[in-house]
């Protein structure tokens, strides 16, 4: 805590930065608009690796080539089309910082969508998740570079790509972080939303789907009810309320026309558990009720996981989330903890320590009317570069 | 070895001129100044897309653009306040020569912005477009920048036309190109018929040449300013430039009627004035057009005046100022 402590007030008036780097809006918000405004549909077919490694995902190409004609020290792509900016440090035996932001949007829609600016938001699909992240880290290279910002260690700026890609599910993040090969001082993910969000921990969660099929034409059997049978398997299991577990169907379709009684059925859960143990027996359990109602109705009834990641957690008593809250305090920002469900569990998983924290306040995420509002930016950021220059004084080293 | 056509010679693709960094030396090594002008009427949605983008990537990261200045026709909505808080600075046409008899119109704004701009280079910019980006304006500046005998770039785009958000179709601008423009280019000035969009709204030029030229106030500035610019300076004074995709509003198909009639009149005006035909036209005509209203054909006329501002080098304030910016020059 006190060491924690010591960096911030090294480092000095967060509020005055964050008011310094209004200065800079224009650039961020053009750095919002270039790298955001490309897609990262990925075409289909895929486009093979060695054509082109973005894999054709356009705002991968827009996130590298902004970080090239920023000037940035080295530039490049992995193998999984993740491209990373280093700004290169002073110290060659001090192990690199990671910033890492996934750079795609999940809600894309298939026309044509362009941004609106004013004075107060940029709006748009996207926008909030996570566009304004991705343009956050090219930001940082336009910071060291206007502010002959320098550091010990190699700062790593690393956008995840094709995150979205179905069956992925994040590999390419636990990819990179496989084949980074050297130990790491810390690493800081950024989120679009919220200004204020610090995910520490991350609770034990599995990803699955489950299909109901008919076995053959004869059978007339509904799946819909099959699978409404199944579900009630699902929702009879005692969850334990210490540790929190909680089993939530988000999906469930089936069926093709009103009159027809439904051919297959598809539903998606997940599974939430502070306990990686517990999350492994109910796994089995799940897998139990499926498995019995498809051998007692005689139809193929199957259950895929599509991801399984276990609890970790850094602790609040970690220097990162301590100096994360303090940074935050200092901005006058009120602290959102919550587990995080996404990025974070690989780094926690090969020991790297991290944080998630969010940029800006969003309003109507996941639609076409997207709005990352502008002004909490300048604080968004102004954490971020804070908490690198703790890390760079060795926060995270013991 | 057959010599290049024009068209060969003087039509690039903006690719051409992506290295912002070599255009920035080739502008500060010849002392130049170049000026971005929005002429604007209701633009709030667009406008500060559009500064944003200029200022952060040919401002700050590159010292390309010397200024950016909205002139707006009168807007009702926020254009001016969004403009402003996006660095921008602004005029209202009306507060500029004011003792002069006021016009309203998108060429008094362009003429009028010469007399504000302290650029060498200007480079006219539409302030709808939605998919903004850098190598609108810096595809126009580089052939004034790399090629001496260039002096006037004019932009052509595929151009989708926005129905909606969700409803772009992928071709469908140009209309009055095709069916008005083109074929009297190709009756008239043949030569002309190859610029691809000759109504677009994005064109550079020197100072040296807008100033010399008269400046329709309404539908007819481009054509005229293309018509005067290869009659007085050649074909090679003039490129063009592809600058791939502009989104853009769509008009109706009366609204275009409107603006090719405008057109045509100042087109005919041309042709007397360079003794090429002398087509006495009637003034008092307006345009005509039925429009469906309550089951039934409605009949407007519509006054579409075609108002001339002369050369501004002809103006004695313009003069004045145009000697005060050169002695601070000097």
């Amino acid at each position: 805590m006190t060491k924690a402590k010591d960096f911030l007030a090294v480092l000095g008036d967060l509020g005055g930065y964050a008011k310094k780097l209004e200065t800079y809006r224009d650039l961020i918000v053009g750095n919002i608009i270039r790298v955001g405004e490309e897609s990262s549909v990925l075409p289909d077919p895929p486009i093979d690796p060695s054509v082109d490694p973005f894999l054709g995902n356009e705002r991968a190409r827009a996130f590298g080539e902004r970080l090239l004609e920023i000037g940035i020290d080295e530039c490049s792509i992995d193998g999984a089309g993740n491209p990373v900016g280093i700004i290169k440090g002073r110290k060659a035996s001090a192990p690199p910082i990671l910033v890492a932001a996934e750079i795609d949007s999940k809600y894309q829609p298939d026309w044509d969508w362009h941004y609106s600016v004013s004075a107060e938001a940029i709006k748009g699909p996207g926008v909030t998740d996570n566009a304004v992240a991705a343009a956050c880290l090219v930001t940082i290279a336009d910071l060291a570079r206007l502010e002959d910002m320098t550091f010990d260690s190699d700062i790593y700026l690393v956008g995840f790509a094709n995150t979205t890609v179905p069956g992925n599910d994040y590999g390419a993040i636990d990819r990179f972080l496989a084949n980074l090969g050297q130990k790491t001082r810390g690493a800081l993910i950024l989120k679009g939303t919220e200004l204020g969000r610090v995910n520490y921990f991350t609770r034990a969660t599995l990803r699955a789907t489950i299909a109901c099929e008919r076995k053959d034409e004869e059978d007339r059997q509904n799946m819909i009810l099959v699978g409404h049978e199944i579900l009630e398997g699902l929702l009879a299991i005692r969850l334990p309320q210490k540790p929190s577990t909680e089993l939530i169907v988000g999906k469930f379709s089936g069926g093709a026309k009103f009159g027809s009684p439904a051919e297959c059925c598809e539903m998606g859960i997940e599974l939430r558990s502070d306990s990686t143990d517990i999350l492994d027996e109910l796994a089995s359990r799940l897998a139990d009720v499926v498995e019995s109602v498809g051998l007692e109705r005689g139809v193929n009834a199957s259950l895929r996981v599509k991801s399984r990641r276990g609890a970790k957690n850094i602790g609040y008593d970690h220097p990162l989330t301590r100096a994360s809250l303090s940074a935050l305090a200092s901005l006058g920002v009120e602290p959102a903890v919550s587990a995080s469900y996404s990025e974070l569990f690989f780094f926690l998983d090969r020991g790297v320590a991290a944080i998630t924290l969010g940029m800006t306040e969003g309003r109507r995420q996941q639609t076409d009317e997207a709005e990352a509002l502008i002004a909490p930016l300048y604080k968004g950021l102004a954490q971020i570069v804070g908490l690198l220059r703790t890390m760079d004084g060795g926060l995270c080293d013991a | 070895m057959p010599e290049k056509s024009w068209f060969e010679g003087n039509t690039y693709h903006h690719s051409t001129f992506k290295d912002v960094a070599e255009l920035v030396k080739k502008k500060e090594d010849r002392g130049l100044r170049i000026s971005l002008c929005f002429p604007t009427l209701n633009e709030e949605s667009t406008i500060g897309k559009e500064i944003v983008i200029a200022r952060s990537e040919l401002q700050l990261r590159n010292h390309l653009v010397d200024e950016i200045v909205v002139i707006d026709s009168g807007s009702r909505d926020r254009t001016l306040e969004v403009a402003r808080s996006f660095g921008a600075t602004t005029y209202t046409a009306e507060e500029l020569l004011p003792d002069l008899p006021p016009c309203k119109g998108k060429g008094e704004n362009l003429w009028k912005a010469l007399y504000v701009l302290t650029g060498d280079i200007i480079v006219y910019m539409d302030a709808d477009i939605k998919n903004i980006h850098p190598r609108f304006i810096y595809g126009l500046i580089g052939p004034l920048l790399l090629r001496e005998e260039v002096r006037y770039v004019k932009a052509f785009y595929q151009r989708p036309i926005a129905l909606d958000p969700r409803n772009v179709l992928p071709a469908g601008g140009g209309r009055v190109t095709e069916l008005v423009v083109r074929p009297l280019f190709s009756l008239f000035f043949p030569d002309l018929a190859q610029v691809m969009q000759p109504l677009s709204g994005e064109y550079a030029a020197y100072r040296e040449i807008l100033e010399v030229l008269p400046f329709p106030i309404g539908y007819g500035v481009e054509t005229s300013m293309l018509i005067d610019i290869y009659k007085r300076f050649g074909m090679e004074a003039i490129a063009q430039v592809d600058l791939d995709k502009r989104i853009h509003r769509n008009q109706s198909t009366t609204a275009l009627g409107r603006m090719s009639f405008g057109i045509v009149k100042t087109f005919f005006r041309k042709l007397s004035e360079y003794g090429i035909s002398s087509i006495e036209l009637d003034e008092t005509r307006q345009m005509i057009q039925y429009v469906l209203e309550d089951g039934g054909y409605d009949r407007k006329s519509f006054p579409i005046e075609i108002f001339e501002r002369p050369p501004i080098i002809s103006i004695p304030a313009y003069r004045d100022r145009a000697g005060r910016r050169e002695g601070i020059d000097a």
